[in-house]
């Protein structure tokens, strides 16, 4: 059975292999000449002196040398973004919508089903062998990605914002696994690949985006941090802590001694300037509720676990329906 | 002994269209039966459900006594052709025998497989979308046969082919169930072909089995009837009746003992005439009753 799906499917493999490789030579090389200037341009020795301390200088904390950085590879990003961020979708799309389909348009399955398996064994052979080739592709390229990522995270701290906490770690394989079987499902459904995979990419995008702005900030019940907007010192924000409450992302909010809500964002005036603060007075606090950068791997691995779960009811219910419902 | 194929009442519909409504038959072991009928019959139906690839509406179908969708071990005993003989395209001839071998276990047949290939000349290292139609179907075959079934479901094997290849493929089969103990059941709507090869048919039609019976049984009850167009005719018995200006030809139930009406030329019938009459009746039928055929 695994020895049919591998026939069938080796030109793909090697396709998808060769893509994965021609994909991580472009970030080997782009992401070595930003580790190079990561290291050389002293970004990585100021970041090194912090220690990790939670507070900084209002003026100080590397600011301008990890600015200066991101802004140099600020189009780099933009790229990373724009490829990676589908790159999950696609690949399971590709491998997952045909798993059944294909072979229900072609009608192979009445050849595949009068052999001596049972289609159960079939059903999760060829659900297996997708699996097993999504899983491997987007684990390799998810690896280089997060080394690539390396000095980036670095010099904006937000390896936890969305969009970029979804491109490294592993989430990334706990994506393109589920789209692999939502794409199955579907596939199994409509009996149609084409089909399976637009809609595919319709629920697929849905679920993501549901999950990550919905219930990824609840995780874990954030933490909260004041600090007085008359202020010499402020959070570190290189360490990568995610601000995910109160305005906006990366946002915390301006609150007056009384605890009511000033405005959204951050204020932070030296004590020298009477006016920065004499509309919320000199009392006033900055409040931020946030998830500390230390929780990133405790989220990735609940947010993949959650969709290897969504996974693998979608397999069994793809195995259920080729068993039950295609008659 | 059980029938190799039986169905009782079998029902197929497909959303509020019925594919195969109260379908009854009984193919004995070791026949070649016939399945033929216009298109939309309801013949594919039938033979999927056999297969265990579908799964009746209603009523029951039993391979050798057993429901073939619940019991996979009677799967190994049926071999299967299906309509446009699918093959996986991109796999050459020698990967589909080598797939047959992995999925069948022990009872695949490896050498009469390559004998039958060789004996074809079709070149094991030809991918099965390089191969004509002809090739492809004796691929098919040659898989349905190397599991050594014991029952062969040919679902319209010889649709596509052209009359040298058809006739080559119908000779083949019917060399193989001559070699074993074999029943097959075979659909075609090119009746020509099944004469002096089957030896059992099921005419469907409109969704229904319209005849069913041993073929020598049909042809000894049924003759063709000619006779001047305004000649009486005569009262019972009328299959089907067809006028030209100057002459009548009836096809009409009666067997050999039956005196041929006063102005009427009594003939033998051929399976092809037969099986038109009816196809071209769809209201008149035989079915087998108490008595066998009424």
């Amino acid at each position: 059975m695994i020895w049919l799906a591998w026939r069938r499917r080796r030109g793909a493999v090697i396709a998808t292999a060769a893509a994965v490789l021609v994909a991580g030579a472009l970030l080997f090389l782009t992401g070595r000449s930003m580790w190079n200037t990561f290291h050389d341009g002293g970004l990585a020795a100021c970041i090194e002196g912090l220690g990790g301390a939670r507070w900084v200088p209002v003026s100080g904390g590397c600011q301008d040398e990890a600015q200066a950085f991101a802004a140099r590879f600020l189009p780099m990003r933009l790229l990373g973004l724009a490829l990676f961020t589908f790159v999950p979708m696609v690949v399971g799309m590709f491998w997952g919508a045909p798993a059944i389909a294909r072979e229900l348009e072609d009608d192979t399955v009445s050849l595949v089903w009068t052999q001596g398996v049972s289609r159960r064994r079939w059903a999760w052979t060829q659900l297996a062998f997708a699996t097993v080739v999504t899983a491997a592709a987007m684990g390799v390229f998810t690896w280089i990605a997060t080394w690539w990522y390396g000095p980036l995270n670095a010099a904006t701290g937000d390896r936890f914002q969305w969009l970029i906490y979804d491109q490294q770690g592993l989430v990334p394989v706990g994506y393109a696994v589920f789209a692999t079987l939502l794409a199955a499902f579907l596939g199994a459904t409509t009996g149609r690949t084409v089909r399976a995979m637009a809609i595919t990419a319709v629920g697929f995008i849905a679920v993501r985006f549901g999950v990550a702005v919905f219930w990824r900030p609840r995780f874990m019940s954030g933490l909260e941090r004041a600090y007085p907007v008359v202020t010499t010192r402020v959070p570190n924000r290189l360490l990568g802590d995610w601000l995910y409450g109160g305005g906006g992302p990366g946002v915390g909010v301006v609150m007056r001694a009384n605890g009511e809500r000033a405005a959204g964002g951050q204020r932070v005036c030296p004590p020298t300037d009477p006016a920065c603060f004499a509309d919320i007075g000199r009392d006033a606090f900055n409040l931020e509720l946030f998830h500390p950068a230390s929780r990133f791997w405790t989220f990735q691995s609940i947010e993949t676990a959650l969709f290897l779960a969504l996974a693998l009811v979608l397999a069994a219910a793809t195995v259920w329906w080729v068993r039950k419902r295609l008659t | 002994m059980t029938a190799a194929l039986e169905t009782t009442g079998l029902s197929k519909r497909y959303g509020r269209t019925w594919a195969l409504r109260d379908c009854t038959l009984a193919v004995p072991h070791g026949r070649v039966a016939a399945v033929v009928g216009p298109n939309g019959a309801g013949k594919t139906t039938l033979m999927r459900l056999a297969v265990g690839l579908r799964r009746p509406t209603r009523g029951s179908v039993a391979v050798f006594g057993r429901a073939p969708r619940d019991h996979p071990a009677s799967l190994a005993r049926i071999g299967f052709v299906a309509q446009e003989t699918p093959l996986y395209r991109d796999l050459t001839v020698a990967d589909h025998l080598e797939m047959g071998r992995r999925l069948n276990g022990h009872a695949w047949d490896r050498p009469s497989a390559r004998e039958r290939l060789a004996k074809l000349s079709i070149p094991l290292d030809r991918r099965a979308d390089e191969l004509s139609g002809g090739q492809r179907a004796q691929v098919a075959l040659t898989i349905a046969l190397a599991k050594r079934p014991d029952l062969l479901v040919l679902d319209e094997p010889v649709a596509s082919l052209d009359p040298l290849a058809r006739r080559t493929f119908l000779s083949e089969l019917m060399g193989e169930v001559a070699a074993r103990e074999l029943t097959v059941l075979l659909s075609s709507h090119l009746i020509a072909d099944l004469e002096h090869r089957c030896d059992y048919l099921v005419i469907l039609s409109d969704s229904r089995v319209q005849v069913l019976g041993d073929v020598d049984d049909l042809l000894a009850t049924h003759r063709v009837l000619v006779g001047a167009a305004d000649g009486t005719t005569p009262a019972r018995g009328i299959v089907s009746s067809h006028a030209t200006d100057r002459q009548r030809t009836l096809v009409v139930r009666s067997d050999a003992d039956t005196p041929t009406p006063p102005g009427w030329v009594a003939e033998p019938i051929s399976l092809e005439d037969l099986v038109l009459a009816y196809l071209s009746e769809p209201d008149a039928g035989v079915l087998p009753g108490p008595e066998g055929p009424s």
